[in-house]
Protein backbone atom coordinates (compact mmCIF):
# COMPACT_ATOMS: atom_id res chain seq x y z
CA UNK A 1 0.00 0.00 0.00
CA UNK A 2 1.62 3.15 -0.97
CA UNK A 3 1.22 6.59 0.45
CA UNK A 4 -0.42 7.60 -3.08
CA UNK A 5 -2.75 5.20 -2.80
CA UNK A 6 -3.42 6.14 1.20
CA UNK A 7 -3.94 9.99 0.13
CA UNK A 8 -6.08 9.10 -2.20
CA UNK A 9 -8.55 7.34 -0.12
CA UNK A 10 -8.16 9.83 2.47
CA UNK A 11 -9.31 12.61 -0.19
CA UNK A 12 -12.26 10.51 -1.22
CA UNK A 13 -13.32 10.70 2.54
CA UNK A 14 -13.11 14.33 2.61
CA UNK A 15 -14.71 14.79 -0.54
CA UNK A 16 -17.60 12.23 0.73
CA UNK A 17 -17.70 14.47 3.72
CA UNK A 18 -17.77 17.73 2.17
CA UNK A 19 -20.70 16.50 0.03
CA UNK A 20 -23.11 15.22 2.55
CA UNK A 21 -22.00 18.64 4.82
CA UNK A 22 -22.62 20.76 1.58
CA UNK A 23 -26.42 18.97 1.29
CA UNK A 24 -26.96 19.07 4.97
CA UNK A 25 -26.00 23.16 4.90
CA UNK A 26 -28.29 23.73 2.14
CA UNK A 27 -31.27 22.36 3.75
CA UNK A 28 -31.19 23.48 7.21
CA UNK A 29 -29.24 26.92 6.11
CA UNK A 30 -32.42 28.67 5.15
CA UNK A 31 -34.42 27.12 8.39
CA UNK A 32 -31.37 28.82 10.58
CA UNK A 33 -31.68 32.50 9.02
CA UNK A 34 -35.50 32.02 9.12
CA UNK A 35 -35.90 31.12 12.52
CA UNK A 36 -32.96 34.09 13.67
CA UNK A 37 -35.04 36.64 11.44
CA UNK A 38 -38.11 35.79 12.92
CA UNK A 39 -36.83 35.75 16.05
CA UNK A 40 -35.10 39.27 16.28
CA UNK A 41 -38.06 40.76 14.63
CA UNK A 42 -40.36 39.55 17.13
CA UNK A 43 -37.57 40.35 19.90
CA UNK A 44 -37.89 44.10 18.56
CA UNK A 45 -42.00 44.34 18.46
CA UNK A 46 -42.44 43.08 21.70
CA UNK A 47 -39.90 45.37 23.93
CA UNK A 48 -41.33 48.07 22.09
CA UNK A 49 -44.48 46.89 22.98
CA UNK A 50 -43.57 46.22 26.44
CA UNK A 51 -45.61 44.87 29.42
CA UNK A 52 -48.29 47.32 29.39
CA UNK A 53 -50.17 47.11 26.05
CA UNK A 54 -52.70 50.35 25.18
CA UNK A 55 -55.80 49.14 23.24
CA UNK A 56 -56.16 52.57 22.53
CA UNK A 57 -52.50 52.83 20.32
CA UNK A 58 -53.57 49.89 18.30
CA UNK A 59 -55.14 50.63 14.76
CA UNK A 60 -58.02 49.05 13.63
CA UNK A 61 -58.04 45.80 11.66
CA UNK A 62 -57.16 41.36 11.89
CA UNK A 63 -54.46 40.20 14.08
CA UNK A 64 -53.23 36.74 13.82
CA UNK A 65 -50.73 35.00 16.03
CA UNK A 66 -49.40 31.73 14.88
CA UNK A 67 -46.75 29.57 16.79
CA UNK A 68 -46.76 26.97 14.43
CA UNK A 69 -45.05 28.51 11.20
CA UNK A 70 -46.14 25.96 8.63
CA UNK A 71 -49.60 25.00 9.63
CA UNK A 72 -51.87 28.04 9.75
CA UNK A 73 -54.30 26.08 11.42
CA UNK A 74 -52.84 26.55 13.95
CA UNK A 75 -53.52 30.71 14.46
CA UNK A 76 -56.16 32.77 16.82
CA UNK A 77 -57.10 35.60 15.27
CA UNK A 78 -57.92 38.92 17.02
CA UNK A 79 -60.77 41.37 15.38
CA UNK A 80 -60.25 45.02 16.46
CA UNK A 81 -62.64 47.75 15.87
CA UNK A 82 -63.11 50.98 16.94
CA UNK A 83 -60.60 50.01 19.67
CA UNK A 84 -62.52 47.49 20.79
CA UNK A 85 -61.57 43.52 20.57
CA UNK A 86 -64.83 42.28 18.69
CA UNK A 87 -63.34 38.80 18.08
CA UNK A 88 -60.75 36.47 19.69
CA UNK A 89 -61.21 32.85 17.44
CA UNK A 90 -58.85 29.99 16.44
CA UNK A 91 -57.23 27.40 18.11
CA UNK A 92 -55.40 27.93 21.59
CA UNK A 93 -52.43 25.86 22.04
CA UNK A 94 -52.81 22.85 24.21
CA UNK A 95 -50.15 24.11 26.72
CA UNK A 96 -52.47 27.07 27.52
CA UNK A 97 -54.83 25.91 29.89
CA UNK A 98 -57.24 28.66 29.56
CA UNK A 99 -61.21 27.68 29.45
CA UNK A 100 -63.34 29.65 26.83
CA UNK A 101 -64.78 31.47 29.71
CA UNK A 102 -61.69 32.70 30.54
CA UNK A 103 -61.18 33.95 27.27
CA UNK A 104 -64.14 35.89 26.81
CA UNK A 105 -63.22 37.15 30.48
CA UNK A 106 -59.88 38.61 29.17
CA UNK A 107 -61.12 40.23 26.34
CA UNK A 108 -63.77 41.76 28.56
CA UNK A 109 -61.78 42.67 30.82
CA UNK A 110 -59.48 44.44 28.16
CA UNK A 111 -62.22 46.35 26.62
CA UNK A 112 -63.55 47.47 29.78
CA UNK A 113 -60.15 48.99 31.19
CA UNK A 114 -58.10 49.03 27.45
CA UNK A 115 -55.13 48.52 29.31
CA UNK A 116 -53.61 45.41 30.37
CA UNK A 117 -50.31 44.37 32.55
CA UNK A 118 -49.38 40.97 31.35
CA UNK A 119 -47.39 40.61 34.85
CA UNK A 120 -50.56 40.82 37.03
CA UNK A 121 -52.28 37.65 35.82
CA UNK A 122 -52.35 34.36 36.77
CA UNK A 123 -49.91 31.98 34.90
CA UNK A 124 -52.98 30.78 32.37
CA UNK A 125 -53.94 34.08 31.39
CA UNK A 126 -50.56 35.12 31.06
CA UNK A 127 -49.79 32.91 28.44
CA UNK A 128 -53.27 33.71 26.89
CA UNK A 129 -52.11 37.16 27.19
CA UNK A 130 -48.58 36.78 25.49
CA UNK A 131 -50.21 34.79 22.63
CA UNK A 132 -52.82 37.68 22.11
CA UNK A 133 -49.26 40.19 22.84
CA UNK A 134 -47.63 38.54 20.31
CA UNK A 135 -50.36 38.91 17.33
CA UNK A 136 -50.56 43.00 18.82
CA UNK A 137 -47.40 43.05 18.24
CA UNK A 138 -47.53 43.36 14.39
CA UNK A 139 -48.95 46.72 14.67
CA UNK A 140 -45.67 48.16 15.20
CA UNK A 141 -44.08 49.37 12.58
CA UNK A 142 -40.72 50.37 12.16
CA UNK A 143 -38.20 52.36 10.29
CA UNK A 144 -34.74 51.50 9.49
CA UNK A 145 -32.10 53.73 10.40
CA UNK A 146 -28.22 52.99 9.62
CA UNK A 147 -24.92 54.85 11.67
CA UNK A 148 -21.99 55.21 9.88
CA UNK A 149 -19.18 57.00 9.20
CA UNK A 150 -18.45 57.39 5.65
CA UNK A 151 -16.20 59.82 3.77
CA UNK A 152 -17.43 61.73 1.02
CA UNK A 153 -16.03 63.86 -1.35
CA UNK A 154 -17.64 67.11 -3.33
CA UNK A 155 -17.96 65.82 -6.82
CA UNK A 156 -18.15 69.60 -8.18
CA UNK A 157 -14.49 69.95 -6.55
CA UNK A 158 -12.55 67.01 -6.23
CA UNK A 159 -10.00 68.17 -3.88
CA UNK A 160 -12.59 69.03 -1.31
CA UNK A 161 -13.35 65.94 0.75
CA UNK A 162 -14.92 65.30 4.37
CA UNK A 163 -16.24 63.19 6.85
CA UNK A 164 -19.82 63.29 7.78
CA UNK A 165 -19.72 62.58 11.31
CA UNK A 166 -22.99 60.58 10.50
CA UNK A 167 -25.08 59.03 7.68
CA UNK A 168 -28.15 57.63 8.24
CA UNK A 169 -29.59 55.49 5.75
CA UNK A 170 -33.47 54.68 4.65
CA UNK A 171 -34.04 52.23 2.36
CA UNK A 172 -37.62 52.16 0.65
CA UNK A 173 -39.04 49.97 -1.89
CA UNK A 174 -35.77 49.25 -3.17
CA UNK A 175 -33.96 52.50 -3.61
CA UNK A 176 -31.70 53.90 -1.13
CA UNK A 177 -31.86 56.84 0.34
CA UNK A 178 -28.86 58.40 2.59
CA UNK A 179 -29.66 61.13 5.34
CA UNK A 180 -27.34 63.07 6.47
CA UNK A 181 -26.64 65.09 9.78
CA UNK A 182 -24.02 67.21 9.44
CA UNK A 183 -24.80 69.41 12.80
CA UNK A 184 -27.64 69.71 15.19
CA UNK A 185 -29.80 71.85 12.99
CA UNK A 186 -28.67 70.63 9.62
CA UNK A 187 -29.51 67.28 7.77
CA UNK A 188 -29.83 66.24 4.10
CA UNK A 189 -31.12 63.34 2.63
CA UNK A 190 -28.67 62.41 -0.67
CA UNK A 191 -30.23 59.48 -2.94
CA UNK A 192 -28.00 56.88 -4.38
CA UNK A 193 -27.50 57.05 -8.19
CA UNK A 194 -26.23 53.76 -9.10
CA UNK A 195 -25.77 54.96 -12.89
CA UNK A 196 -23.32 57.30 -11.37
CA UNK A 197 -22.21 55.45 -8.26
CA UNK A 198 -22.59 59.18 -6.11
CA UNK A 199 -25.23 60.62 -4.07
CA UNK A 200 -27.36 62.80 -5.27
CA UNK A 201 -29.10 65.96 -2.93
CA UNK A 202 -32.73 65.66 -2.54
CA UNK A 203 -33.99 67.53 0.20
CA UNK A 204 -32.37 69.60 2.97
CA UNK A 205 -33.26 71.11 6.69
CA UNK A 206 -31.33 74.04 8.55
CA UNK A 207 -29.74 75.36 5.25
CA UNK A 208 -30.29 76.47 1.63
CA UNK A 209 -30.63 73.88 -0.85
CA UNK A 210 -28.12 75.34 -3.33
CA UNK A 211 -25.22 76.44 -0.99
CA UNK A 212 -24.98 72.70 -0.26
CA UNK A 213 -23.24 69.77 -2.57
CA UNK A 214 -25.13 68.44 -5.17
CA UNK A 215 -23.54 65.39 -5.40
CA UNK A 216 -20.97 63.73 -3.43
CA UNK A 217 -19.13 60.25 -4.04
CA UNK A 218 -18.43 58.03 -1.39
CA UNK A 219 -14.76 57.71 -0.49
CA UNK A 220 -12.27 54.90 -0.22
CA UNK A 221 -12.94 54.09 -3.77
CA UNK A 222 -16.27 52.35 -2.26
CA UNK A 223 -18.73 53.70 -4.44
CA UNK A 224 -21.13 50.69 -4.84
CA UNK A 225 -24.47 49.78 -2.68
CA UNK A 226 -22.90 46.62 -1.17
CA UNK A 227 -20.52 48.98 0.53
CA UNK A 228 -23.75 51.13 1.66
CA UNK A 229 -25.55 47.70 2.73
CA UNK A 230 -22.75 46.88 5.04
CA UNK A 231 -24.17 44.52 7.80
CA UNK A 232 -21.68 45.37 10.17
CA UNK A 233 -23.09 48.90 10.51
CA UNK A 234 -24.77 50.07 13.24
CA UNK A 235 -28.89 49.78 12.78
CA UNK A 236 -31.22 51.70 14.61
CA UNK A 237 -35.19 50.51 13.92
CA UNK A 238 -37.37 53.10 14.86
CA UNK A 239 -41.27 51.76 15.92
CA UNK A 240 -44.29 53.40 16.20
CA UNK A 241 -47.56 52.30 16.39
CA UNK A 242 -50.61 53.83 14.85
CA UNK A 243 -48.31 57.26 13.62
CA UNK A 244 -47.44 57.03 17.79
CA UNK A 245 -43.69 57.16 18.19
CA UNK A 246 -43.05 54.21 20.79
CA UNK A 247 -39.19 54.04 20.80
CA UNK A 248 -36.28 52.65 19.18
CA UNK A 249 -34.71 49.40 18.89
CA UNK A 250 -30.31 48.58 18.56
CA UNK A 251 -29.05 45.28 18.34
CA UNK A 252 -25.41 45.14 19.07
CA UNK A 253 -23.05 42.41 19.74
CA UNK A 254 -20.36 42.07 22.43
CA UNK A 255 -17.77 39.87 24.10
CA UNK A 256 -18.65 37.72 27.30
CA UNK A 257 -16.70 35.33 29.04
CA UNK A 258 -17.21 32.50 26.13
CA UNK A 259 -18.14 34.44 22.97
CA UNK A 260 -19.87 37.17 21.63
CA UNK A 261 -23.16 38.45 23.86
CA UNK A 262 -25.76 39.41 21.41
CA UNK A 263 -28.24 41.67 22.49
CA UNK A 264 -30.97 44.24 21.67
CA UNK A 265 -32.07 46.94 23.90
CA UNK A 266 -34.97 49.93 23.43
CA UNK A 267 -34.77 52.96 24.38
CA UNK A 268 -37.77 55.83 24.88
CA UNK A 269 -37.72 59.16 23.69
CA UNK A 270 -37.42 60.30 27.02
CA UNK A 271 -33.96 58.74 27.28
CA UNK A 272 -34.45 56.09 29.44
CA UNK A 273 -34.54 51.83 28.92
CA UNK A 274 -37.39 50.17 27.47
CA UNK A 275 -35.81 46.85 27.83
CA UNK A 276 -33.42 44.74 26.67
CA UNK A 277 -33.17 41.42 25.99
CA UNK A 278 -30.13 39.05 24.80
CA UNK A 279 -30.60 37.32 21.48
CA UNK A 280 -27.97 35.07 21.92
CA UNK A 281 -25.07 34.05 24.15
CA UNK A 282 -22.26 31.01 24.93
CA UNK A 283 -21.82 31.95 28.32
CA UNK A 284 -20.91 28.94 30.98
CA UNK A 285 -24.38 27.36 31.55
CA UNK A 286 -25.27 27.86 35.32
CA UNK A 287 -23.61 30.80 35.36
CA UNK A 288 -23.03 33.60 33.11
CA UNK A 289 -25.87 32.08 31.14
CA UNK A 290 -28.22 33.73 34.18
CA UNK A 291 -28.12 36.67 31.81
CA UNK A 292 -30.73 34.79 29.77
CA UNK A 293 -32.78 32.58 32.50
CA UNK A 294 -35.67 33.11 34.10
CA UNK A 295 -35.12 30.59 37.05
CA UNK A 296 -36.86 32.17 40.29
CA UNK A 297 -35.20 30.12 42.52
CA UNK A 298 -31.52 30.49 41.96
CA UNK A 299 -28.68 31.17 44.15
CA UNK A 300 -29.19 35.08 43.49
CA UNK A 301 -30.41 35.90 46.69
CA UNK A 302 -30.37 39.70 46.15
CA UNK A 303 -32.28 42.03 48.34
CA UNK A 304 -33.10 43.90 45.08
CA UNK A 305 -34.40 41.20 43.27
CA UNK A 306 -37.15 41.70 40.93
CA UNK A 307 -37.80 45.21 43.82
CA UNK A 308 -38.07 47.37 40.50
CA UNK A 309 -41.47 47.93 40.01
CA UNK A 310 -41.23 47.57 36.07
CA UNK A 311 -39.90 43.87 36.35
CA UNK A 312 -41.71 40.88 35.20
CA UNK A 313 -41.12 38.16 37.23
CA UNK A 314 -41.82 35.55 34.38
CA UNK A 315 -38.78 37.14 32.09
CA UNK A 316 -35.31 36.49 32.57
CA UNK A 317 -34.00 39.06 36.45
CA UNK A 318 -30.68 39.89 34.63
CA UNK A 319 -32.49 41.79 31.80
CA UNK A 320 -35.60 42.97 33.44
CA UNK A 321 -33.20 45.03 35.68
CA UNK A 322 -32.73 47.55 32.77
CA UNK A 323 -36.39 48.37 32.70
CA UNK A 324 -36.73 52.06 33.24
CA UNK A 325 -33.22 52.91 34.05
CA UNK A 326 -31.71 56.38 33.13
CA UNK A 327 -28.15 57.03 31.90
CA UNK A 328 -26.45 57.82 34.97
CA UNK A 329 -28.58 54.23 36.66
CA UNK A 330 -27.29 51.73 33.90
CA UNK A 331 -24.12 50.60 36.24
CA UNK A 332 -23.60 47.51 38.37
CA UNK A 333 -24.64 48.46 41.51
CA UNK A 334 -21.06 47.55 43.14
CA UNK A 335 -19.39 49.57 40.67
CA UNK A 336 -21.32 52.85 40.96
CA UNK A 337 -23.33 54.18 44.09
CA UNK A 338 -26.09 55.52 41.56
CA UNK A 339 -26.24 51.90 39.72
CA UNK A 340 -29.03 49.57 39.92
CA UNK A 341 -27.98 46.97 38.12
CA UNK A 342 -27.04 43.55 40.09
CA UNK A 343 -24.41 41.64 38.97
CA UNK A 344 -24.66 37.75 38.79
CA UNK A 345 -23.09 35.75 41.54
CA UNK A 346 -19.90 33.96 39.92
CA UNK A 347 -20.35 36.04 36.70
CA UNK A 348 -18.73 39.63 36.94
CA UNK A 349 -17.41 39.37 33.26
CA UNK A 350 -20.80 38.14 31.64
CA UNK A 351 -22.46 41.08 34.24
CA UNK A 352 -20.22 43.46 33.18
CA UNK A 353 -19.82 43.28 29.51
CA UNK A 354 -24.06 43.18 29.07
CA UNK A 355 -24.08 46.39 31.35
CA UNK A 356 -20.85 48.01 29.83
CA UNK A 357 -22.31 47.53 25.96
CA UNK A 358 -25.97 48.70 27.01
CA UNK A 359 -24.81 51.99 28.31
CA UNK A 360 -22.37 52.63 25.42
CA UNK A 361 -25.78 52.16 23.28
CA UNK A 362 -27.42 54.39 25.78
CA UNK A 363 -24.69 57.31 25.12
CA UNK A 364 -24.51 56.81 21.22
CA UNK A 365 -28.36 57.23 21.60
CA UNK A 366 -28.54 59.73 23.24
CA UNK A 367 -26.57 61.68 21.07
CA UNK A 368 -28.44 60.72 18.42
CA UNK A 369 -31.88 61.28 20.24
CA UNK A 370 -32.77 64.08 18.53
CA UNK A 371 -32.78 63.13 15.30
CA UNK A 372 -34.41 59.93 15.60
CA UNK A 373 -37.21 62.05 17.49
CA UNK A 374 -38.02 64.06 14.25
CA UNK A 375 -37.66 61.20 11.60
CA UNK A 376 -40.41 63.31 9.45
CA UNK A 377 -38.48 66.36 9.28
CA UNK A 378 -36.10 64.54 7.54
CA UNK A 379 -37.63 63.53 4.41
CA UNK B 1 -28.23 -7.77 23.18
CA UNK B 2 -24.93 -8.71 25.86
CA UNK B 3 -23.11 -5.75 23.29
CA UNK B 4 -26.25 -3.81 23.75
CA UNK B 5 -26.24 -3.87 27.67
CA UNK B 6 -22.78 -3.82 28.65
CA UNK B 7 -22.57 -0.48 27.66
CA UNK B 8 -25.05 0.56 30.08
CA UNK B 9 -23.57 -1.53 33.17
CA UNK B 10 -20.23 -3.58 33.11
CA UNK B 11 -18.22 -1.35 30.62
CA UNK B 12 -20.67 1.48 30.96
CA UNK B 13 -18.36 4.29 29.41
CA UNK B 14 -18.24 7.37 32.06
CA UNK B 15 -18.19 4.88 35.43
CA UNK B 16 -16.54 1.75 34.14
CA UNK B 17 -14.49 2.93 31.69
CA UNK B 18 -13.77 6.41 32.48
CA UNK B 19 -13.79 7.70 28.80
CA UNK B 20 -14.79 11.01 27.66
CA UNK B 21 -14.74 13.01 31.08
CA UNK B 22 -14.53 16.75 29.05
CA UNK B 23 -18.00 16.83 28.65
CA UNK B 24 -18.76 14.47 31.41
CA UNK B 25 -17.53 17.33 33.79
CA UNK B 26 -18.08 20.37 31.51
CA UNK B 27 -21.90 19.89 30.54
CA UNK B 28 -23.47 18.15 33.58
CA UNK B 29 -24.17 21.42 35.37
CA UNK B 30 -28.23 20.84 34.77
CA UNK B 31 -29.90 17.33 33.91
CA UNK B 32 -31.37 18.73 30.49
CA UNK B 33 -27.90 19.81 29.56
CA UNK B 34 -26.85 16.31 30.56
CA UNK B 35 -29.35 14.62 28.68
CA UNK B 36 -28.97 16.32 25.35
CA UNK B 37 -25.58 16.19 25.44
CA UNK B 38 -25.68 12.41 25.68
CA UNK B 39 -28.21 11.86 23.18
CA UNK B 40 -26.18 13.67 20.56
CA UNK B 41 -23.24 11.79 21.12
CA UNK B 42 -25.03 8.91 20.78
CA UNK B 43 -26.55 10.17 17.75
CA UNK B 44 -22.75 10.53 16.34
CA UNK B 45 -21.91 7.25 17.84
CA UNK B 46 -23.95 5.08 15.89
CA UNK B 47 -23.56 6.94 12.74
CA UNK B 48 -19.85 7.26 12.91
CA UNK B 49 -20.13 3.28 14.01
CA UNK B 50 -22.55 2.39 11.59
CA UNK B 51 -20.07 4.08 8.81
CA UNK B 52 -16.91 2.45 9.81
CA UNK B 53 -17.69 -0.84 10.23
CA UNK B 54 -19.56 -0.64 6.86
CA UNK B 55 -16.06 0.86 5.60
CA UNK B 56 -13.55 -1.61 7.58
CA UNK B 57 -12.37 -3.40 4.55
CA UNK B 58 -11.64 -0.36 2.24
CA UNK B 59 -10.13 1.96 5.16
CA UNK B 60 -6.27 0.95 4.93
CA UNK B 61 -5.20 0.80 8.97
CA UNK B 62 -2.56 3.32 8.89
CA UNK B 63 -4.65 6.13 8.29
CA UNK B 64 -7.54 4.80 10.30
CA UNK B 65 -7.24 7.53 12.67
CA UNK B 66 -7.35 10.35 9.78
CA UNK B 67 -10.44 8.81 8.08
CA UNK B 68 -12.09 7.98 11.82
CA UNK B 69 -11.81 11.76 12.64
CA UNK B 70 -13.35 12.79 9.24
CA UNK B 71 -16.41 10.56 9.59
CA UNK B 72 -16.83 12.08 13.20
CA UNK B 73 -16.44 15.70 12.24
CA UNK B 74 -19.13 15.13 9.43
CA UNK B 75 -21.53 13.70 11.76
CA UNK B 76 -21.15 15.98 14.70
CA UNK B 77 -21.79 19.06 11.67
CA UNK B 78 -24.95 17.59 10.58
CA UNK B 79 -26.24 17.01 14.56
CA UNK B 80 -24.75 20.75 15.13
CA UNK B 81 -26.94 21.72 11.77
CA UNK B 82 -30.01 19.77 12.13
CA UNK B 83 -30.14 20.98 16.04
CA UNK B 84 -29.68 24.48 15.33
CA UNK B 85 -32.57 24.36 12.67
CA UNK B 86 -34.84 21.72 14.25
CA UNK B 87 -34.81 21.95 17.82
CA UNK B 88 -33.42 25.65 18.44
CA UNK B 89 -34.19 25.49 22.53
CA UNK B 90 -31.95 22.65 22.70
CA UNK B 91 -29.23 24.06 20.56
CA UNK B 92 -29.25 27.26 22.83
CA UNK B 93 -28.68 25.54 26.07
CA UNK B 94 -26.04 23.06 24.39
CA UNK B 95 -24.44 25.69 21.68
CA UNK B 96 -21.26 25.31 22.72
CA UNK B 97 -20.59 21.58 23.74
CA UNK B 98 -21.85 20.11 20.64
CA UNK B 99 -18.77 20.57 18.65
CA UNK B 100 -16.92 19.10 21.59
CA UNK B 101 -18.32 15.31 20.22
CA UNK B 102 -15.42 15.33 18.12
CA UNK B 103 -13.12 15.55 20.81
CA UNK B 104 -15.18 12.93 22.54
CA UNK B 105 -12.98 10.19 23.03
CA UNK B 106 -15.47 7.49 23.78
CA UNK B 107 -16.35 8.30 19.95
CA UNK B 108 -12.81 7.08 18.33
CA UNK B 109 -12.82 4.54 20.89
CA UNK B 110 -15.43 2.61 19.84
CA UNK B 111 -14.68 3.08 16.25
CA UNK B 112 -11.04 1.96 16.88
CA UNK B 113 -11.97 -0.78 19.54
CA UNK B 114 -14.87 -2.57 17.83
CA UNK B 115 -16.84 -1.29 15.20
CA UNK B 116 -13.47 -1.24 12.92
CA UNK B 117 -13.03 -5.06 14.04
CA UNK B 118 -16.82 -5.95 13.80
CA UNK B 119 -19.55 -6.61 11.34
CA UNK B 120 -22.27 -4.08 11.24
CA UNK B 121 -25.28 -5.08 13.07
CA UNK B 122 -22.98 -5.99 16.48
CA UNK B 123 -21.30 -2.41 15.70
CA UNK B 124 -24.60 -0.84 15.78
CA UNK B 125 -25.73 -2.34 18.69
CA UNK B 126 -22.52 -2.10 20.90
CA UNK B 127 -22.71 1.79 19.83
CA UNK B 128 -26.82 2.29 20.92
CA UNK B 129 -25.60 0.49 23.88
CA UNK B 130 -22.86 2.98 24.91
CA UNK B 131 -24.91 5.86 24.04
CA UNK B 132 -27.33 4.80 25.96
CA UNK B 133 -25.02 4.52 28.27
CA UNK B 134 -23.42 7.62 28.43
CA UNK B 135 -27.00 9.60 28.38
CA UNK B 136 -27.51 7.82 31.24
CA UNK B 137 -24.39 8.47 33.29
CA UNK B 138 -24.75 12.32 32.01
CA UNK B 139 -28.32 12.66 33.23
CA UNK B 140 -27.60 11.30 36.30
CA UNK B 141 -24.53 13.72 37.24
CA UNK B 142 -26.76 16.53 35.91
CA UNK B 143 -29.69 15.57 38.42
CA UNK B 144 -27.47 15.83 40.79
CA UNK B 145 -25.16 18.39 40.49
CA UNK B 146 -28.57 20.53 39.75
CA UNK B 147 -30.57 19.43 42.50
CA UNK B 148 -27.73 20.23 44.86
CA UNK B 149 -26.49 22.94 43.18
CA UNK B 150 -29.92 24.96 41.97
CA UNK B 151 -32.46 23.77 44.14
CA UNK B 152 -34.68 22.02 40.39
CA UNK B 153 -34.50 19.16 38.31
CA UNK B 154 -34.94 19.52 35.11
CA UNK B 155 -35.69 23.02 35.27
CA UNK B 156 -38.71 22.10 38.12
CA UNK B 157 -38.03 23.74 41.76
CA UNK B 158 -37.82 20.66 44.34
CA UNK B 159 -37.55 23.05 47.24
CA UNK B 160 -39.14 25.70 48.50
CA UNK B 161 -37.55 29.28 48.46
CA UNK B 162 -35.92 28.05 52.12
CA UNK B 163 -33.47 26.15 50.34
CA UNK B 164 -30.40 27.35 49.94
CA UNK B 165 -28.55 25.48 47.01
CA UNK B 166 -24.67 24.94 47.64
CA UNK B 167 -23.21 26.97 44.13
CA UNK B 168 -20.22 25.26 44.53
CA UNK B 169 -22.02 22.20 42.87
CA UNK B 170 -22.48 23.86 39.87
CA UNK B 171 -19.38 24.96 39.37
CA UNK B 172 -16.33 22.85 38.24
CA UNK B 173 -15.21 21.57 41.80
CA UNK B 174 -19.30 20.12 41.94
CA UNK B 175 -18.42 18.01 38.85
CA UNK B 176 -15.19 16.36 39.97
CA UNK B 177 -16.59 15.91 44.19
CA UNK B 178 -20.27 14.17 42.48
CA UNK B 179 -18.00 11.75 39.56
CA UNK B 180 -15.50 11.09 42.40
CA UNK B 181 -18.55 9.89 44.28
CA UNK B 182 -20.32 8.14 41.76
CA UNK B 183 -17.16 6.51 40.53
CA UNK B 184 -16.54 5.07 44.01
CA UNK B 185 -19.97 3.69 44.24
CA UNK B 186 -19.90 1.96 41.28
CA UNK B 187 -16.70 0.44 41.77
CA UNK B 188 -17.94 -0.53 45.30
CA UNK B 189 -21.22 -2.11 43.90
CA UNK B 190 -19.12 -4.22 41.39
CA UNK B 191 -16.39 -5.68 43.74
CA UNK B 192 -19.66 -6.08 45.73
CA UNK B 193 -21.01 -8.68 42.47
CA UNK B 194 -17.61 -9.88 42.42
CA UNK B 195 -17.12 -11.16 46.01
CA UNK B 196 -20.57 -12.56 46.21
CA UNK B 197 -20.06 -14.64 42.47
CA UNK B 198 -16.35 -15.61 44.15
CA UNK B 199 -18.71 -17.43 47.03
Amino acid sequence: MNIVKMALILAVFCLASAGSLYYVNTMTQPEITNRAVVEEDSARRGLLLGDTIDLLDIPDGTYTCEWNQKNHADALNLVIKERVIRKLEGRIPGDVKATDQQVDELTAKYNTEKKITTFSLDENLQALMNLIKSALQKAVAFECFLVAGIPVSDSSDPGKSWTLRKIFRVEQQGSLEVAVQMDRETSLVYKYDPAGKRLQLVSCAGKKFDELPQQVFLDNGRTDKKYLLNPSFDRYFIGSMGGKPLGVVSTFSTPGYGGPIRCMTAFDFTGRIKGTKVLSHTETPGLGAKIAEINPLTSDRISTKYSNPNMNRNKPWFQEQFKGLSIKEAFLSRENSDGKVDAITAATISSKAVTGAIRQKMNEFLELKDFFGKPQGVK
Amino acid sequence: MSNFTKGIFEENPVFRLVLGMCPTLAVTSSAENGMGMGLASTFVLTGSSLIISMLRKVIPPKIRIPVFLVVIATFVTITDLCMAAYLPDLHRSLGIFIPLIVVNCIVIGRAEAFAFKSPVLPSLVDALGMGCGFTAALTLLGSVRETLGNGTIFNIPLFGSQFEPAIMMILPPGAFLTLGLLLGYFNYVSLKKKERRAC
